[in-house]
């Protein structure tokens, strides 16, 4: 295979002529995102998992009606996204997802004075502690948009939901959130 | 573009630090699995499953170790009816006959019978010569033990062998099961966990796999030592039971 790695398009135009190595490749390339998608959609790991199977299942078998030249990403996120709702409620759950930190501290980090590090610390876990109260429309749409790193399209695509219902949602958000960090935690 | 907020920022940086459960690997054979015809799929696991043993090959796609397969099923399993303590423990869970002893046990079954001594002796132990040699010791339940699925099992210890037999279990688990590859005391072994997976049997000369109604599964840790393969099922976590797993000899 040539040095540099394929583009989407390329992959995409390699598996419709029914190369499956191409396919293979977009399926390594989008495994993390469209799991995580998923992850965030259902709060579930098992839910996560089968839906993002079923999404790389279902747009195998779609791929003679994608878009040529239409990006990739998007389009696959809101197959994966549909599959992570069915799963939700055939499951007969409530998006339960409840978010942690990976650790306290990254490794090739500058190390941080203690009284920083304590502080960053209680920050961090102040705002996932608000995150994880919001309301689940708006925790879902912070989610994919802050925390995936999704844009406001593939946000959309994800949930499927208008693109102006994304950033208004985003906006009232941020907004809640913002109350909730400034709010006195009872309990 | 419009400058991000300081909250924004933060949102971004925290979104780097988040833990998220560890990214499955998709495998091509999955993509291609029929949605799901189980019997279909019996079929092909069973094919596909002997060609890779005969290859030496781990099948890809679904995951095995040898004596068992599990498949994914994209469908919630039907509910299991809770078990009534009305027959005998070895007929209702279709264990074979009661053993007087594990020396007896390993003496039918023709292979060492390893116990896991942080479970001390076993309460009962069974023994069953189809479709594979099976051994199950039983413990009843106790605090550190409490009973699953049946009011009298804490703990269910199965050793079959299956390095020279076509006679394999497979395991379809539903979307709620969590399924984890884990290395059990330095061996390949698989985790189920969550909602109850269930089990087939294929037996042994061929012939089409039926469903072991009495064995849909709750927390199972499945691995494979020296022909022999060892199952645990028991209401505990992963930990646990990968301790419990560790005092096997």
């Amino acid at each position: 295979m040539e040095g540099r790695p394929l583009d989407d398009v390329e992959l995409v135009a390699r598996a419709r002529r029914g190369d499956e190595h191409a396919y293979e490749e977009l399926v390594l390339r989008y495994s993390d995102i469209a799991f995580r998608t998923a992850y965030v959609a259902t709060g579930s790991t098992a839910d996560a998992e089968e839906a993002a199977l079923e999404g790389f299942v279902k747009a195998h078998r779609a791929l003679s009606r994608f878009r040529e030249g239409a990006p990739f990403r998007p389009w696959l996120l809101r197959i994966v996204g549909n599959e992570a709702r069915n799963q939700r409620r055939a499951a007969g759950r409530r998006e339960g997802l409840e978010l942690k930190v990976a650790r306290a501290d990254r490794a090739g980090d500058a190390a941080p004075s203690p009284e920083a590090a304590v502080l960053a610390a209680e920050r961090r876990a102040e705002l996932l502690a608000a995150l994880n109260r919001l309301d689940p429309d708006f925790r879902q749409v912070v989610a994919c948009r802050y925390l995936l790193e999704l844009n406001v399209a593939e946000t959309a695509a994800a949930l499927d939901l208008p693109e102006g219902t994304v950033k208004s949602r985003l906006s009232r958000g941020l907004d809640h959130l913002r109350e909730l960090l400034e709010a006195p935690v009872h309990g | 573009m419009a400058e991000l907020s300081p909250l924004e920022r933060e949102l971004f940086a925290l979104g780097r630090e988040i833990e998220w459960p560890a990214t499955p690997t998709f495998k091509p054979l999955s993509l291609r699995r029929p949605v799901i015809d189980r019997r279909l799929v019996i079929a092909l696991l069973a094919a596909a499953l002997a060609a890779a043993l005969a290859a030496g090959a781990v099948a890809a796609g679904y995951l095995h170790i040898p004596g068992v397969s599990i498949q994914r099923s994209s469908k919630p399993l039907p509910a299991r009816s809770p078990t009534l303590a009305t027959s005998p423990l070895g007929e209702r869970l279709d264990l074979g006959a009661v053993e007087p002893s594990v020396t007896a046990a390993a003496r039918d079954a023709g292979f060492p019978v390893l116990m896991p001594a942080a479970l001390g002796q076993p309460d009962q132990v069974f023994y069953k010569a189809t479709p594979v040699p099976l051994v199950t010791l039983v413990y009843a339940p106790r605090p550190d033990l409490p009973a699953g699925a049946d009011p009298e099992v804490g703990a269910l210890f199965m050793e079959f062998r299956s390095a020279d037999t076509t006679s394999f279990l497979f395991k379809t688990a539903g979307p709620g099961t969590r399924i984890e590859r884990v290395t059990v005391d330095g061996t390949d072994g698989i985790w189920l966990e969550g909602q109850p997976h269930e089990v087939f049997v294929q037996p042994s000369g061929g012939g089409s796999a039926y469903p072991d109604r009495v064995r849909l599964a709750g927390n199972t840790l499945l691995w494979y030592r020296n022909g022999v393969t060892y199952r645990l099922e028991a209401n505990v976590s992963k930990v646990r039971a990968l301790q419990i797993a560790g005092t096997v000899g």
